[in-house]
């Protein structure tokens, strides 16, 4: 059952359809990975971060990372995209100033 | 198409058990997975290889069939009618997100066919697929609909006014489709946008120079000036000095995502001093610069 109003998944059936144990996504609450939303006293995500907890999925079940590595790997990434969109910006200036 | 060694991409011995393949892969795939390499085109080539070794040696339907007819693909076709319906291997959860049909190789396809790793139980979300769109700057100065050819499909989509060089917009569902009924992909458009105009681009601000004559620069009067989208009549002061820089409000570049907001020109005066003086022009000249 999805909420459509709200775009909120009840974290039992996204658990059941991932075939992931509802610890696992209580844990990545607790390292504040992803938001737990509670509604009508049923613990839901955001269907909006579906594909960040999939990834997550992938690093501790396909690639045997545990929970602290996951939240170590999580902030680097989270640094490396920042830098890379900086590295985007300074190329855009560097053309401007370059072509000027 | 050649043969590839799955072993030595996996970095393991002929005989290696089951359980020295998956570390191996475990290993190679933290150091090459997509998603710990954001926007590493090497990394993901390197992880399809590492992927496609583990994809035939982790299952011991496909190694044994590799073993055999590894080095000798081509004669494999006749092995895999005969096996082709005994395949029910289980998969494991594996990195399936953004892989479609071509990231396993001919090698991989001529022995194991596309439907070998049509196996898994879980629900994967479709690959996202990525495109590039190459537009003049005069194309993103308004909001405008195009047409693109992603896989064979057509999609329209809107490109706002305003869109930046190397900006990637989402559409979201446009992307692989999912596996076993999981939502599909988004298709991510990356945004090459060329300037062969005049002005320099910089966020939602233009610049151009316009050069005047000394006269004018002198005395102040009117000189036309290009914008993006006409000309406007501009108002020179007097005794302006080489360099100034004027600002025309509003007459930038749109602003992205803020209909009927822009951005500013600044102008900046290139004064030309004159050339090729007559007698006359000199006399008057030297009179002047004794005046100072």
């Amino acid at each position: 059952m999805i909420m459509e109003r709200d775009n909120l998944i009840p974290i039992q059936e996204f658990c059941a359809h991932y075939q992931v144990p509802e610890t696992f996504i209580s844990s990545l609450n607790k390292y504040e990975l992803i938001e737990i939303i509670t509604t009508e006293n049923t613990q839901c995500i955001s269907v909006t971060q579906i594909k960040n907890i999939e990834k997550l999925i992938r690093f501790h079940f396909e690639l045997d990372i545990n929970l602290e590595g996951i939240h170590a790997v999580s902030n680097l990434l989270d640094k490396v995209e920042s830098l890379q969109s900086e590295i985007k910006k300074l190329h855009n200036k560097i053309d401007f100033y370059e072509n000027k | 198409m050649s043969y590839i060694d799955y072993y030595k991409i996996l970095g393991v011995p002929k005989n290696a058990s089951e359980k020295d393949i998956k570390k191996a892969y475990r290993k190679l795939a933290r150091q090459y997975h997509p998603d710990l390499n954001p926007n590493d085109k090497e990394a993901e080539k390197r992880f399809k290889e590492i992927n496609e070794a583990h994809e035939v040696l982790s299952h011991p339907e496909n190694r044994k069939k590799y073993d055999e007819y590894g080095k000798d693909w081509k004669h494999a076709e006749e092995f895999e009618k005969t096996k082709q319906q005994q395949y029910q291997g289980s998969r494991q959860q594996q990195y399936q997100g953004n892989f479609g049909e071509s990231d396993f190789s001919d090698f991989f396809e001529s022995m194991f066919g596309g439907g070998s790793r049509q196996h898994s139980r879980t629900m994967f979300r479709g690959q996202d697929f990525n495109a590039e769109l190459q537009l003049d700057l005069k194309d993103v100065f308004t909001t405008h609909k195009s047409t693109l050819t992603v896989n064979n499909k057509n999609i329209r989509i809107t490109i706002p006014a305003g869109v930046e060089n190397g900006q990637i917009i989402k559409i979201k569902g446009h992307g692989g489709k999912g596996v076993n009924n999981g939502p599909n992909g988004d298709l991510y458009i990356k945004f090459n946008i060329v300037n062969n105009t005049n002005f320099k681009r910089d966020k939602e601000n233009l610049y151009t120079t316009v050069n005047l004559d000394l006269y004018k620069a002198l005395l102040g009067g009117d000189v036309m000036v290009d914008t993006f989208d006409g000309k406007v009549k501009l108002k020179v002061k007097p005794e302006t000095q080489n360099g100034t820089q004027v600002k025309l409000k509003g007459k930038g570049f749109p602003i992205y995502r803020k209909e009927g907001h822009f951005g500013d020109l600044y102008v900046t005066y290139n004064i030309k001093t004159p050339t090729n003086l007559t007698e006359k022009e000199k006399n008057l000249f030297t009179e002047l610069s004794k005046l100072r």
